[in-house]
């Protein structure tokens, strides 16, 4: 497990790619799962990070999980739809848990 | 003093003889030389792109005029209105609104050599006829050299500015069924937001674009995106295809996971139909009577870029007189010193007490830009886009003078 802490954005995405294919490096077929529950903030470049992380270690045979996102970066992973792909644990959806609006219901397909 | 109307027609058809030969710098010159045997004196003055300041065609021999704020005056009303105006302090004077279709251009000033009346419908048949002429030239001549461009530009644009502005459409349409009106920010620095759409025979083809990261190079992520969506468009694909082609086109060209955040839309314009994709963004909002009713994301896909297969098209029934929201995470997600988000409820409050007052839609979306960049003091942190789409009977008439 990899613990991320602080801001993920565009000044810290290169850092996070690099930390975690150094740490994998050589290590073959290994699941690595990022523990997000101290992140404050993602933002895109901050996801293109994460898949960027989740490319270099499937290539090698491995697999790439996230976990412990909430709030904000549980959001922008929920709207990004990448929550498949990266193997997030989703945490229940929280009535809170985003700006509300009058009325607000999907519509069923 | 009546001008008879068919004198000011006899102009219109001078105006556009004389224009096949005329360059963009010569536009008001022409203008005048059309309407001098009428004792008739026009000054146009054009927006800037930040929507803020009307700033006078310059012309040879003529006087210049400074910029003024759109925000105050006769001539600031008759362009947020889009109606021909008289000066509070000048019965000889006319503020007439300038437009292509239902896009916002500027205003002319109509000197005339007595005292007119604004009432008079003759008058106002021959101004709007002749301002609409200015109007389309004002769009056509910008193909061919720089200074209607310059004109519109309070300072230099950036290289993905100049690159993203020249692969948009016009920030306003119009037909009798349906208002589509846009707004980005900021202006001479976006780079990696777009919107777009098509509207043919029935339908309006709809989407909104951010592309990851900041400047040039998300800029040629959202124009490659932009491209890659109207080619498919315009080769008859349907919305899973158009997504697709942008997820090739993408990953084609880059190989380092850049994408784009999207949603793409086509509004059947007979039934008020919505078919949607959401690849990844933020969701639209649909307004019904002053109300946010629903959130257009029943079903999600990745960004484009980032190949998704997923048949995920969903449907959203609209009504007659619905307001569609589409907006970008900048706009949403602007923080102001302290750190607030501007938000999406401060968002549908300001598009809702805008519209309530009777404002525009392109005056609404220009007044809540304007409201996001004072919220960041003049300093966005991201590319901001925010598209409306009204479906209503006759919503188009408004916007023409």
């Amino acid at each position: 497990m990899i613990k991320v802490d602080g801001d993920l954005d565009m000044s810290t995405a290169d850092s996070l790619v690099d930390t975690v294919t150094g740490v994998v490096a050589g290590a073959g077929a290994v699941a690595v799962d990022l523990d997000l529950s101290g992140l404050g903030f993602l933002d895109s470049s901050g996801i293109r990070a994460l898949l960027r992380a989740h490319r270099a270690i499937v290539a090698q045979g491995g697999s790439l999980t996230v976990s412990g996102a909430r709030g904000l970066v549980a959001e922008v992973l929920r709207i990004t739809a990448v929550e498949e792909l990266l193997g997030v644990t989703i945490p229940p959806r929280r009535p809170g848990g985003r700006p509300p609006a009058a009325g607000d219901e999907a519509p069923r397909q | 003093m009546a001008i008879p109307a068919t004198d000011l027609y006899r102009s219109i058809a001078d105006l556009l003889r004389a224009t096949h030969l005329v360059q963009p710098s010569a536009l008001a010159a022409a203008v005048n030389a059309s309407v001098r045997s009428l004792g008739i004196r026009v000054t146009v003055f054009l927006i800037d792109l930040e929507q803020r300041h009307l700033r006078a065609l310059p012309e040879t021999g003529a006087p210049t005029s400074e910029p003024f704020p759109v925000d105050r005056g006769v001539a600031g009303d008759a362009f947020m209105t889009v109606r021909i105006l008289a000066a509070s302090d000048r019965s000889d004077l006319l503020w007439v609104p300038i437009v292509d279709g239902t896009e916002r251009l500027g205003v002319a000033r109509f000197a005339f050599p007595e005292p007119v009346s604004v009432d008079d419908p003759d008058l106002h048949l021959g101004l709007t006829a002749l301002a609409g002429l200015i109007g389309h030239m004002v769009i056509t001549k910008s193909a061919y050299g720089d200074t209607l461009r310059a004109l519109r530009r309070s300072r230099s644009m950036s290289t993905e500015g100049e690159l993203l502005w020249r692969n948009l459409p016009p920030l306003t349409f119009a037909t009798d069924d349906v208002t589509i009106s846009a707004i980005l920010e900021p202006t001479y620095e976006i780079g990696g937001d777009a919107f777009d759409y098509a509207v043919d025979r029935d339908h309006a083809r709809l989407g909104i674009f951010d592309s990851v990261g900041h400047g040039l190079t998300a800029c040629l992520t959202a124009v490659l995106t932009l491209a890659a969506v109207r080619s498919a468009r315009s080769n008859g694909a349907d919305l899973i295809d158009m997504a697709l082609a942008a997820d090739e086109a993408l990953t084609s060209q880059f190989d380092d996971l850049r994408y784009t955040t999207g949603v793409l839309a086509d509004l059947d314009l007979t039934t008020g139909l919505l078919r949607y994709i959401n690849a990844g963004h933020p969701a639209p909002v649909l307004i019904r009577d002053g109300r946010a009713v629903a959130r257009l994301e029943a079903r999600r896909r990745m960004p484009l870029g980032l190949s998704d297969s997923r048949p995920v098209v969903a449907e959203y029934a609209m009504r007659r007189g619905d307001r569609l929201l589409l907006y970008s995470d900048g706009i949403t997600e602007a923080r102001s010193a302290d750190g607030g988000r501007f938000g999406l409820d401060r968002l549908i409050d300001l598009a809702e007490q805008h519209s309530a007052g009777g404002l525009l839609a392109p005056e609404v979306l220009r007044r809540i830009g304007h409201a996001v960049l004072d919220h960041q003091h003049g300093q966005l942190q991201d590319d901001a886009t925010l598209m409306i789409v009204e479906w209503a009977d006759r919503v188009g008439t408004r916007l023409v003078p």
